[in-house]
């Protein structure tokens, strides 16, 4: 804790955490030891396990110029200005999204060992002869890591084509099989109700004609897409086959045994009633279950269990992926070993413009283009709510508290308004917590200036050092806060000074004993909530609530 | 208010369009196609349903029609960080892991809920929910804040308290027209091609077995055997061969000292776990299980016996000693363990090593013997469906090994008692009374009943003894289609609920418990019809404000479903 940094942390009024709700221009007066007392129930507790969720660092938060309020991720609204991908910049297209997902589908790959980004390389013969250097290297290519060297040449992939990686990669298992696509499996499923002369649901993208036709194997064991892909063609047909008069959708209200309605029973069990049973009961017409790979039905493989257990008997725990790994793979059930992984295709980002949820009005919008990181519009708080840091008073002093040492600290407001403001804070005698220590704010009311232009601000400078100095300071020259008094005041920024008295961290003389136990992370941090209300006049309206909520350390 | 004459102020007051109009206002130059909310995902925004998964440990999110979800997160102590809080990235925070252990039991820190409600805070939840939401959608889902409609995949047993909270949080921090809630045991035998199924879902506080019968779920029994006790067996194991001293101040219960706490971190605990554990094949039984399924594979039969025969010699070549790096000790260090000491903590935690069945209460029974028992509690026609349909699911089902070691210890526990032997007095009165089973379809809804003790659940007409037309539909079918597998031990992977949830909402099937945002918010859980009283009687229902949109009669009254 030698480098410690005090800071501060803005809670967003939009949520209920322990406070009760306070709605916009509601007074609260400034504290006396004696209200405190009763409203100790109502202070916000930082140390809360909630407060976490509501906090934030004034630069991440927006301001509605009409509800006069800051805005948090909670409660704006976000609308998609862009999609792209972070490693190529390329814009995707909204249908794409939707079509491929939300990876990009050119070349773009994260390791799947140490996630750096993956590069295109080749491995065949380099050229030779007269102009070889004008030549494109030939394949095979690989992905490769530069940080940890790892190549999909280890899980047995190569690529033909230096380019467009996603699409060869999606064709290939680890090891190097070819995968059967879902094109192919579409075209063996057609075939097959074909030949059983049974109705079929055509699918969605009709198959192509001249497609070499595949026997696929009823005891294949199947990837999650490919078994999802014969699930829900074989729910289809079923439907289908149950009940033609609805071939292609529900008919409604038709709890038909082996209808549709049959899969809606599901449902019925939620109902804990027996009427789906009673009417299915004149129906007829079985929906079956899927009975091989074809359908979708696999048999649990022990053998791959087997497998998996020799293996991480023979090559031990380097060559398991690790949870972090498997984190960042698309599909990670039943990988076990590092072979298994696979390269990450890179999670696409979006550019997104801001609303209030209240009003609709639009708070932030970015450029639309995917190479510039300019906004628009960007209402954000740190132009609308006086900026609030804290210093201890003594600059020599070290940021370390001792505890039961009263220590000052200088908790400056500066107003980026162009007007003047009002300001009031009230904290509660004692922090929140196990460890309370002791608060008192020693000026609870004060005016800070207005904000002026820069050049302004440059003309008067000279002045203004002048002025800084408060009489408590000039006549005692010495540093000496008093009660009542502003400690220091600029041109738009005015200090405050906070006395804090810290408690002990020794948590075993407690007096609760469920309290007692070890000093958890940040608990050695003093945390002072703040009730910030700021009010201003233009044009004879506005006034403006905040809480506002202190750190400091030692 | 602050309009004055800052230029700040001014330009954005300026281009600032009335409150009615799009922001293609003249000042504000668009693309063509982002106007307010008619940019190009609208139409997904109207047609897709999202899917969402709640677990202990895990949320799932992704779109309909998705085979995996897009997004898979955990509710661990980086997940509730205050924004802008970046000091995971700090150097050396990982070394300071000992400050940041929270509550009071091992792995607390890292669940969403307990099955044990008291002492919840269930506000505390609603923001998990919220947070790990949000970040689904921005970060892996790439949409918009336009409601969606989402289907809410729950575990069948879920307190409505935390039903609650979860759409509460669902419906105001998120707007979508309606919420589908649709239960994750069903939803796995979907996801596995089956009509019925035994669904072991072995998770993180507890086994929980479901039997699905034709969808319907007609039994729940549950052991505290899950992969948090096969985390604090692995806990212990390493935490010995650490330092065997620090076992010794041991906490309250179940729990562990402070020392112990301290010597090894939960998450590498975890690491090892997922990592390295591993399950004994166990006994053979005669019949080998194996040859029950439909595609016995001699290659396979071969490679299974050459591995028994390694292991049985037990010399260094089948049992070497495995390195692992722990990092979160102090000082990092080495282990190095036999490789069959990795099997050790499921042998305790799920197997009940070490333990008679007759000295382990009803809750505490190791998960063959539960298969064993949820099987032998179904009626015979059920049973042999079910028992030819066992789906392993939840976290614990990873581990190498433990289908197959499952399967056997089942197969042995049939072999030794077969299914007429009484084990039990509860199942006795099942048998012995034919009027119980009667009236038990009649009356669903009076409570539980003595006879299936372990069930939190009003099992849902659960058994018509009476001869049964879908019986007869199903031989009938059988001519057609061949022969419904059953009476011998069977495993079937799922895709999981997830994969169920997607899939049942590509066939455009309504759930029954369809609960609409506006009735949510007006009328919140009370507003919900008991279980039953929904039939056909929508008469009788009272006009709620919801009752106008809707055009359906039926929805003006909605039911909680399963969790009411
Ligand atoms: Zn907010
Ligand atoms: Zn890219
Ligand atoms: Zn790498
Ligand atoms: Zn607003």
């Amino acid at each position: 804790m030698a480098s410690f940094k005090p800071y501060t942390y803005f809670q967003c009024p939009c949520t209920d955490t322990n406070l009760p709700p306070r709605r916009l221009g509601e007074s609260r007066p400034p504290s006396s030891s004696s209200e405190t007392e009763q409203e100790d129930d109502r202070t916000f507790d930082p140390r809360a396990p909630r407060a976490n969720f509501s906090l934030y660092p004034l630069e991440h938060l927006l301001y509605c110029e009409d509800c006069h309020q800051i805005r948090c991720p909670r409660c704006v609204l976000d609308e998609i200005v862009t999609w792209y991908c972070p490693n190529c910049l390329f814009e995707v297209p909204s249908g794409v999204i939707k079509s491929e997902g939300n990876r990009c589908t050119r070349s773009c790959f994260q390791c799947p060992i140490c996630i750096a980004p993956l590069s295109v390389s080749s491995i065949g013969a380099p050229p030779e002869g007269l102009g070889a250097e004008y030549v494109q290297p030939s394949g095979p290519y690989v992905l490769n890591c530069a940080y940890c060297m790892w190549s999909s040449k280890e899980i047995g992939i190569q690529f033909e084509k230096p380019n467009g990686i996603y699409a060869q990669l999606s064709k290939v298992k680890n090891g190097g099989t070819p995968v059967i696509t879902p094109k192919e499996r579409r075209k063996d499923r057609e075939e097959r109700s074909r030949d059983a002369s049974v109705p079929m649901v055509m699918e969605e993208g009709i198959s192509e004609e001249g497609e070499e036709s595949v026997n696929l194997d009823a005891h294949e064991d199947l990837d999650a897409e490919s078994q999802f892909a014969n699930l829900k063609a074989f729910y289809q047909s079923q439907l289908a086959e149950a009940s033609p008069a609805s071939a292609l959708g529900f008919t409604g209200g038709d709890y038909g045994y082996g209808s549709p309605g049959a899969l809606s029973r599901i449902m019925g069990l939620y109902t804990g009633s027996n009427f789906a049973d009673k009417r299915s009961k004149s129906k007829t017409g079985t929906m079956r279950e899927a009975q091989d790979a074809l359908e979708g039905l696999q048999l649990c493989n022990t053998a791959s269990d087997e497998e998996t257990i020799a293996r991480l008997r023979n090559e031990g725990y380097e060559n398991t992926a690790s949870v972090a790994q498997l984190k960042e793979q698309t599909h990670p059930a039943h990988i076990h070993s590092v072979d298994d992984l696979r390269p990450i295709a890179y999670l696409l980002r979006t550019k997104r413009s801001k609303r209030c949820k209240t009003c609709r009005h639009i708070l932030s919008k970015p450029e639309s283009k995917v190479q510039t990181t300019r906004f628009r519009i960007r209402l954000v708080a740190p132009s609308y709510i006086p900026s609030i840091s804290i210093r201890p008073l003594a600059t020599s002093q070290n940021f370390l508290l001792t505890p039961f040492k009263p220590t000052q600290f200088v908790l400056t407001f500066k107003n980026p308004l162009f007007d003047r403001v009002k300001v009031s804070i009230a904290t509660p005698g004692t922090t929140p917590g196990r460890f309370e220590s002791r608060v008192t704010v020693l000026c609870p009311q004060f005016e800070v200036g207005a904000n002026t232009d820069a050049w302004e601000e440059a003309l008067r400078e000279g002045a203004e050092r002048e002025k800084r100095r408060t009489k408590a300071e000039a006549s005692e020259g010495q540093l000496q806060a008093e009660a009542g008094k502003v400690w220091e005041r600029g041109r738009n920024w005015v200090s405050v000074v906070v006395e804090v008295v810290p408690t002990s961290l020794r948590a075993d003389v407690l007096m609760k004993e469920e309290d007692r136990g070890p000093v958890r992370e940040d608990e050695d941090v003093v945390e002072i909530p703040v009730f910030v209300r700021v009010e201003w006049e233009a044009e004879g309206q506005g006034d403006d609530t905040v809480v506002g909520e202190g750190g400091e350390g030692g | 208010m602050s309009s004055a004459n800052g230029p700040a102020h001014r330009s954005v007051a300026n281009i600032r369009s009335p409150p009615t109009a799009h922001p293609g206002s003249p000042h504000t130059p668009l693309r063509t196609i982002s106007s307010a909310f008619g940019s190009p995902s609208a139409l997904r925004a109207e047609e897709d349903y999202v899917v969402i998964e709640l677990g202990a440990r895990y949320f799932r999110a992704g779109f309909a029609g998705d085979a995996v979800p897009k997004a898979v997160l955990d509710y661990g102590p980086e997940q509730r960080r205050r924004a802008g809080d970046y000091r995971k990235w700090n150097m050396g925070y990982e070394k300071d892991w000992r400050k940041r252990i929270q509550g009071k039991e091992w792995g607390e820190a890292y669940e969403l809920w307990r099955p044990d409600l008291r002492g919840l805070d269930l506000g505390l939840i609603g923001d998990k929910v919220d947070r790990a939401f949000r970040e689904a959608f921005t970060k892996y889902l790439l949409t918009d804040s336009r409601p969606r409609r989402l289907i809410l995949i729950l575990p069948s047993v879920l307190p409505l308290p935390l039903v609650s909270t979860v759409l509460d949080t669902l419906f105001t921090n998120y707007q979508p027209p309606t919420v589908s809630l649709m239960s994750a045991p069903a939803l796995t035998t979907v996801a596995a091609g089956l009509r019925s199924a035994l669904v072991v879902d072995i998770g993180w506080s507890e086994t929980v077995i479901s039997s699905i019968y034709e969808y319907r779920e007609v039994q729940c029994t549950r052991s505290v055997r899950g992969t948090k006790m096969l985390g604090e067996e692995m806990f212990t194991m390493l935490v010995e061969a650490v330092d065997p001293t620090s076992l010794q101040e041991r906490g309250d219960e179940r729990g562990f000292g402070e020392k112990a706490r301290n010597t090894l971190s939960f998450e590498e605990c975890e690491e090892i776990l997922v990592r390295m554990a591993w399950c004994k094949p166990g006994k053979k039984p005669e019949q080998p299980v194996a040859s029950f399924g439909l595609t016995p594979v001699k290659e396979e039969d071969e490679l299974r016996s050459s591995m028994r025969t390694m292991n049985i010699s037990g010399d260094e070549a089948a049992d070497p000693q495995i390195s692992i790096p722990l990092r979160s000790t102090n000082p990092r260090q080495t282990l190095k363990l036999p490789f069959s000491k990795l099997a050790e903590p499921c042998e305790i935690a799920l197997l009940g090593k070490g333990n008679l069945p007759q000295h382990l209460d009803d809750e505490e029974l190791p998960i063959h013997l539960l298969v064993y028992r949820s099987l032998l509690k179904l009626p015979l026609d059920v049973r042999s469906i079910c028992m030819s349909r066992i789906i392993f699911v939840g976290g614990g089902s990873n581990l190498p090994g433990l289908k197959a070691r499952i399967l056997n210890e089942v197969a042995a526990l049939i072999e030794q008692r077969g299914w007429d032997i009484v084990q039990g007095k509860a199942v006795d009165q099942f048998r012995n009374n034919p009027k119980l089973q009667r009236t038990r379809s009649r009356q669903a809804d009076e409570g539980p009943m003595e006879v299936l003790r372990d069930s939190n659940l009003v099992p849902p007409g659960l058994l018509d003894q009476e001869p049964d037309p879908i019986e007869d539909d199903l031989r009938r079918e059988a001519k057609k289609d061949p022969p419904v597998v059953s009476g011998n031990l069977r495993a079937i992977d799922s895709l999981g609920a997830w994969a169920g949830g997607s899939l049942l909402s590509q066939m455009k099937i309504p759930a029954v418990s369809i609960i609409d945002r506006d009735q949510w918010i007006q009328q919140g859980p009370s507003g919900a019809s008991r279980a039953g009283e929904i039939t056909g009687t929508t008469q009788r229902q009272s006009m709620g404000p919801g009752a106008f949109k809707s055009a359906a009669g039926d929805r003006s009254s909605w039911t909680l479903g399963l969790w009411g």
